[in-house]
């Protein structure tokens, strides 16, 4: 199986607004893809219909080959990163990252194992009891990343990951993710939207 | 304008003070050793006692206790319902909703309490623990809704659906993330539900024929009797 | 079974409408049980309905709401209720405005100050009420102090009047206008006051074209908890006034539990909910709110 994501025709409007015309796009394993365009142009729909967080309208859309218009979020492994991060505001770093690994069942050692790497992997050990608000903008960022690819997806996406940093992190950022998809793993395919 | 602002601190604290002032006496003379409310004779627990070996009133205590506690329950989860489904789903229909939760509210209580009286004699329902637990929580669920509608509009949408990518379905979303960010909101409410049905004394009289209340027998543990 | 249990699941989580409805359906069910059904039954038997042994007899009339207006003195009593209830709002807007001002805009320690005004709150209106009596009696608290001061020479025979029931219903309402007020004042934008200042506004034109206006909603609000409440009172009249000062709650009372004339009952009812919905809407139009969110 060589193609992660498939879509074919899709369409979704929003009473008036047609966000998605049509259309067609596939995404090969381990391929980091990005989705260039204008704000407003429909990107994060297609983010958003990937993971099964909006229905579109018609079309299919396939992950690793099968059919997934019945299949809810929860049950299709795929991750996304949000673009305002959406972090469990009530929990510290360390839950927010174990979060997916909870819902898989995974055992207590290996949550702690998993979580540790993580944050190394992303420049930030040792931050676990931290809370959300004492982290800044970076980090935040770095930890919402760590949360969603540490339940190893099928599919990560990535909606304006960039947008709330300033310019000098941003380009250090963009580094660190072609690291860290180098560096884990599991091979996976990210899928990226940059304004 | 440091005087005019010295004069808003006084005057709250002036107010303040003559609303304790009440309560306060009412404590002081709970000590005295005579049943007047006016004239101090002498210092005694002798109310107290009384009190405590009173066993109307420890049923009447119970009684009260226990039907806040299960109007709250049944209030809340009403209104938590209730307020998940106004708040994030637009249809047609919402001013009747509306109505619904700010009507009773808005009626007196005394009207409202009798209607619900003639519904239960009407009914033939029992008038008992019941009665009592399925009025209060009425309007207690409809006071909760309002305290909560605001706190549920605030919760931004994105964090539940970070759950959702991350695995949780929906009954795990709720109890692990929304419930969790709403405790302050809906503790203010069961705060407030439980207080207005604990206080409560109008619809409790109406309904109860052999529970009384904690208040009435309180009283006439201070000083006087209140029939 | 589970075959069809499943097949349900996926068909709420695709049919948005399916999970409004029965998110929806317990407490609409709830009330209309507990809050609709009475009323229609209050309003049916202010229409002249009667039970006899579960089977009842409608004959629809109005005649009800007739004896309702040729009750003698009824009128007083409704003006009554209703003046009292204006006079203890505005006595509330007056003395709760500016206490909701300094906690909100100038206080420092506003979570224990507004603590410290809620914990009377828990005490119970009742003991409250008997509390408050005690301090008015004749030799009670408030008369001690002013003997003592030698403001006045004899005691004031303040219980059994309409002055100790204003002072009661303020002594227990002044908080419900208090809150209200201050969640809006409090999120009050001192920006804004800057720019009035900015602009040539002096306090009191601030205050009366930027800060009145925008507190209007908590006005509402504040004056709407405190109004509806107060007019149905009778428990106040009760025990700190007196016959004099009986209101339409303790008619109300009277007629249903001491005549057992429920159509009677229902009938004035009736009229008295409408009465405060007209009013409700009068004033809600007037001061131009279409919402009343707390």
């Amino acid at each position: 199986m060589t193609v992660a994501v498939e879509l074919i025709n899709v369409s979704k409007r929003f009473g008036d607004v047609i966000a998605n015309d049509d259309v067609s796009l596939t995404i090969e394993k381990n391929e980091f893809f990005s989705l260039l365009g204008p704000s407003g142009c429909g990107k994060t729909t297609t983010l958003r219909c990937i993971a099964g967080l909006e229905e579109p309208d018609s079309g299919i859309i396939k992950l690793s080959g099968k059919v997934v218009t019945n299949v809810p979020t929860h049950k299709r492994n795929v991750g996304l990163v949000f673009q305002d991060l959406a972090l469990f505001s009530h929990m510290n770093v360390f839950d927010n990252i174990a979060f997916g690994l909870k819902m898989k069942k995974v055992s207590k050692e290996e949550i702690e194992k998993r979580v540790k790497e993580m944050l190394e992997l992303v420049g930030l050990p040792g931050l676990e009891k931290r809370r959300i608000h004492q982290l800044s903008g970076g980090q935040r960022q770095r930890v919402a990343l760590c949360r969603s690819l540490v339940p190893e997806p099928d599919v990560l996406l990535l909606d304006e990951p960039l947008g709330a940093l300033d310019l000098k992190i941003r380009r250090r950022m963009t580094v660190e993710l072609r690291r860290i998809q180098k560096e884990t793993i599991k091979q996976r395919l990210l899928s990226c939207q940059i304004e | 304008m440091k005087i005019f602002d010295k004069i808003l601190k006084s005057f709250t604290i002036l107010i303040l003070i003559l609303m304790y002032l009440p309560i306060a006496t009412m404590i002081f003379f709970s000590f005295n050793s005579t049943k007047s409310l006016v004239r101090f004779t002498g210092f005694s627990f002798r109310w107290y006692s009384a009190l405590f070996q009173n066993r109307i009133v420890w049923g009447a205590l119970y009684n009260s206790i226990t039907v806040a506690v299960v109007v709250t329950l049944v209030s809340i989860v009403l209104a938590l319902l209730m307020a998940n489904a106004i708040v994030r789903y637009e249809y047609r229909g919402e001013s009747i909703i509306d109505a619904f939760i700010y009507i009773p509210i808005v009626i007196p209580e005394i009207t409202e309490s009798l209607a619900i009286l003639i519904l239960y004699i009407f009914l033939g329902f029992p008038r008992g623990f019941w009665g009592v637990v399925l009025g209060h929580a009425t309007f207690g669920a409809t006071f909760a809704v309002v305290v909560l509608r605001a706190r549920i509009a605030g919760l931004k949408k994105s964090v539940e659906e970070a759950a959702r990518t991350l695995g949780a379905d929906e009954i795990q979303t709720f109890f692990r993330i929304t419930l969790p960010i709403l405790m302050p909101g809906v503790i203010a409410a069961a705060l407030l539900v439980f207080t207005l049905s604990f206080d409560d004394f109008i619809k409790t009289t109406k309904r109860i024929i052999h529970i009384f209340f904690r208040n009435i027998s309180s009283i006439l543990c201070r000083t006087l009797i209140y029939t | 079974m589970e075959d069809f249990l499943k097949k349900f699941i996926t068909k709420v989580r695709r049919k948005r409408r399916l999970q409004y409805i029965l998110l929806l359906l317990p407490a609409m069910v709830y009330l209309t049980i507990f809050f609709m059904a009475p009323f229609v039954l209050t309003t049916l038997y202010s229409l002249n309905m009667a039970t006899k042994d579960r089977q009842f007899l409608f004959t629809p009339s109005f005649e009800w709401y007739l004896h309702a207006f040729e009750m003698e003195g009824l009128l007083t009593i409704f003006l009554r209720s209703i003046g009292y209830g204006l006079a203890n709002t505005l006595l509330c807007v007056v003395l709760g405005y500016p206490i909701a001002y300094y906690i909100a805009v100038k206080c420092k320690y506003r979570d224990v100050i507004l603590l410290l005004f809620m914990v009377p709150l828990w005490v119970s209106f009742l003991l409250r009420t008997y509390a408050l009596m005690g301090v008015l009696s004749s030799s009670g608290l408030l008369n001690g102090v002013l003997l003592g001061l030698g403001i006045i020479k004899e005691p004031l025979e303040i219980l059994r009047t309409p002055t100790a029931v204003f002072i009661a219903m303020v002594y227990n309402y002044l908080l419900f206008m208090i809150l209200p007020l201050y969640a809006n004042l409090e999120k009050l934008d001192i920006s804004l006051l800057e720019a009035a200042a900015t602009l040539g506004a002096g306090k009191i034109s601030t205050f009366f074209r930027v800060i009145l206006p925008l507190s209007l909603p908590g006005i509402v609000a504040g004056s709407l908890l405190v109004f509806i409440p107060t007019t149905g009172e009778f428990i106040i009249p009760d025990l700190v006034g007196g016959p004099d000062t009986y209101m339409l709650g303790n008619v109300i009372w009277l007629i249903f539990l001491y005549t057992r004339n429920w159509n009677l009952g229902s009938a004035i009812s009736i009229l008295f909910i409408l009465f405060i919905l007209a009013i409700i809407m009068v004033y809600l139009k007037y001061a131009g709110i279409k919402e009343v969110v707390f």
